[in-house]
């Protein structure tokens, strides 16, 4: 009598299975489409939020009409702002309101002669409060102008120098080069730039979509009786198990390296060095599967499963740091967040991202293993139940 | 007698306090069908899972083609072809598919697998329609295909889960004739129904099985001869029915009376002699009878006789 060894029946189920799941798309859209538009979308959404990205458009209501005003245009040189002449504050309250301006900035009349005076001005900004964000930048940069002035009057005042001479430094510092910059030397990692960040937190939240295409299929196997089929064919059960934990691993792995490919070419993603991404990714499927393995056990019908699977998925992204880093809010999120595989993962590409050895994914990678075998273990232990008609 | 295809004996099996089965034992040999009768909840399904491997039993064996046989026996499965009850195909795969995945699960590979499904398409009368998705075929192709799988690797015995449950006239013929002509071609077949009909049609030897004991088995004739001379009379009315049945227990010569579709049905010694007391019993009970059948017995009243109970019940 001829029959199929354990290994290729193994292999046939899991041929067997992607077949199907490419036929139906839900893999594909699941897997690959998905995760791909999110990490676009938010990728994109935050990066526009990053200092340098964005240009500022506000505007500049000169009633002063004197030095105080250049030096004004020239600190606004090789800053994010762009100044452009607003006329009078109706107009200018106008273009904010409009959109067509972030928000403005009065210069009082009065404030040079304020200024080489030495007596109090104040300079006002006009913002939307829709536009948070553009007001802020007006504040900072009208706070920071003033700070400059004041500073250097303060020493101008102390070298005997006039006002006029004053404002003119004030601009130049303004828009000079700091002389000293600050690096980031601290115990903290660098965080990954928000495309990377994205890309990597939304690959890995649909990684656990991915695999429940595996495993948990065996309860839809059971009750549409094809299970039965083929626990009655001459194969181990052992195999039946098998190409059904393949399946998870095969999407898993083609999902992320699809993800990580895509990413990296069209978004421009930095994942870091493509064998320390493979360990990681590797060690994340892994540990995907066998949390998805364990949560079926638990279910009993396939609709259960499902229902389980997306809220445990779902609680693990955002706890993993899948929509913004938990782990900086601190206290108890942050401790939760280590029990789960997204973070550490998003830990290790941090790492490596940053210019990391290989050597830094070792810490991750284990802890994703240790993830792997104990929720795998467990799963084990209960899964002789998912092998029965 | 040749070796039997399949022997089993004392086969029981517990779900909980449920006894499902319950010492339950017989043998097919080659090129014999064998029907296990019995109602929904009889304990058919859990022989029919038992002996196609996919349950264990709680005692008693099943021998196979000479193996034992046990959820893990492996090759004592390669002799074994199972037709569950439920459609069990991928609808998202075409025939084809289905057919030569099944297939190299049972050991086919390469030429061999390809000749062997193309012969099953042309057994199941699919091949026209080979390459299309399962579930755009109708019921009765999707039914074909379920058998179809099961046909594969030219099992030695052939088990089917009753295959025309919910299947309309013109396929339960089509599947009636396909086990027929396979019977006929030296395959064994145990067969599992609730249909009296399909039994006496296809089966060599019947089991009769009813809360889980195998409550008799042989030949139509042998069981019906266990009947005795009795005939089956059904009277049509309406009225007290269950009245009427119960009234008419007590007559000599009435073994049995049981109520269905407005009508009862009863078993008796001598029908001519007992008729008239029987249908003055029944009118006394406030029956009106609007006719009067007497039938050579079947193994439906086989089943009335040997369980107090009608098979539908």
């Amino acid at each position: 009598m001829q029959r199929a060894g354990p290994v290729r029946a193994a292999l046939l189920i899991t041929a067997k299975d992607l077949r199907q799941r490419l036929r139906d798309r839900s893999a594909l859209l699941v897997a690959v489409v998905a995760p791909l538009a999110l990490a676009f979308a938010l990728g994109v959404t935050i990066t526009s939020f990053s200092a340098g990205s964005q240009t500022f458009h506000l505007g500049l209501v000169d009633l002063d009409h004197g030095p105080a005003a250049s030096g004004f245009s020239r600190a606004a040189k090789g800053t994010p702002v762009k100044l452009q002449n607003a006329g009078t504050p109706a107009r200018a309250r106008r273009l904010v309101k409009n959109g067509k301006l972030d928000a403005a900035i009065v210069l009082p009349r009065g404030l040079s002669a304020a200024t080489l005076g030495g007596t109090p001005a104040r300079i006002d900004v006009i913002g939307d409060p829709n536009n948070s964000i553009g007001t802020l930048v007006a504040r900072s940069f009208a706070d920071s102008y003033a700070s400059y002035v004041r500073t250097i009057a303060v020493a101008s005042r102390a070298l005997g120098a006039d006002g006029e001479a004053t404002i003119e430094v004030a601009g130049k510092v303004a828009s000079a080069k700091p002389p000293i910059s600050l690096g980031d030397v601290s115990t903290t990692k660098k965080n990954l730039d928000p495309k990377t960040y994205y890309a990597a937190a939304m690959a890995v939240f649909f990684l656990f979509f991915a695999v429940q295409f595996g495993i948990s299929s065996l309860l839809n196997e059971r009750s549409e009786g094809t299970l039965s089929r083929m626990l009655a064919a001459p194969i181990p059960r052992r195999s039946v198990l098998g190409g059904k934990a393949m399946t998870s691993l095969a999407l898993g792995l083609t999902s992320m390296i699809v993800l990580a490919l895509t990413t990296r070419y069209a978004l421009g993603a930095h994942w870091g060095n493509p064998l320390g991404v493979g360990g990681l990714i590797v060690c994340a499927v892994l540990a995907a599967t066998a949390v998805t393995a364990l949560v079926t056990t638990l279910a009993k019908t396939f609709e259960q499963a499902n229902a389980w699977l997306s809220i445990v998925s779902v609680v693990l992204g955002m706890l993993g740091g899948s929509f913004f880093p938990v782990a900086q809010a601190g206290g108890v999120l942050a401790t939760l967040s280590k029990l789960t595989p997204h973070a550490w993962f998003l830990s290790g590409l941090q790492d490596l991202s940053s210019g990391g050895a290989l050597s830094v994914i070792v810490e991750p990678s284990l802890i994703l293993l240790a993830i792997a075998g104990v929720c795998g273990a467990l799963a084990l232990v209960r899964i002789r139940r998912l092998v029965e008609p | 007698m040749s070796e039997p295809v399949l022997h089993c004996e004392g086969l029981s099996k517990r779900f909980g306090d449920i006894r499902a089965v319950n010492g339950v034992g017989f043998e097919i040999a080659p090129g014999e069908s064998y029907g296990l009768l019995g109602p929904n909840g009889a304990g058919k399904t859990t022989t029919i899972s038992i002996v196609a491997g996919l349950l264990e039993a709680d005692a008693g064996e099943a021998i196979v083609a000479g193996r034992r046989l046990t959820t893990k026996s492996v090759s004592a499965k390669s002799a074994i072809g199972f037709v569950p009850q439920d459609l069990a195909i991928y609808p998202d795969l075409t025939a084809r598919e289905n057919l030569t995945f099944f297939s190299r699960l049972y050991g086919l590979s390469g030429k061999k697998a390809r000749g062997r499904v193309d012969e099953v398409l042309e057994i199941i009368g699919l091949s026209e329609r080979a390459g299309d998705q399962a579930k755009t075929y109708s019921g009765g192709m999707k039914r074909r295909l379920n058998i179809g799988i099961g046909l594969l690797h030219a099992p030695s015995l052939l088990i089917l889960d009753e295959p025309t449950v919910g299947v309309d006239p013109q396929s339960r013929n089509a599947i009636l004739e396909s086990v027929e002509q396979l019977s006929s071609q030296g395959m064994a077949v145990l067969y599992t129904t609730h249909y009296m009909e399909e039994a006496e049609r296809l089966c060599d030897r019947v089991g009769i099985i009813d809360r889980g004991e195998l409550k008799a088995e042989g030949t139509r004739e042998e069981l019906v001869a266990m009947l005795g001379e009795h005939d089956k009379v059904h009277l049509t009315g309406s009225g007290h029915l269950e009245a009427a049945a119960k009234a008419c227990t007590g007559i000599a010569g009435v073994q049995t009376a049981s109520i269905g579709d407005e009508s009862i049905e009863l078993l008796v010694e001598g029908a001519s002699a007992v008729l008239p007391q029987i249908l003055a019993t029944a009118s006394e009970a406030g029956v009106a009878v609007h006719r009067v059948e007497v039938d050579e017995p079947n193994l439906e009243a086989v089943f009335l006789h040997l369980t107090g109970r009608a098979l539908r019940d």
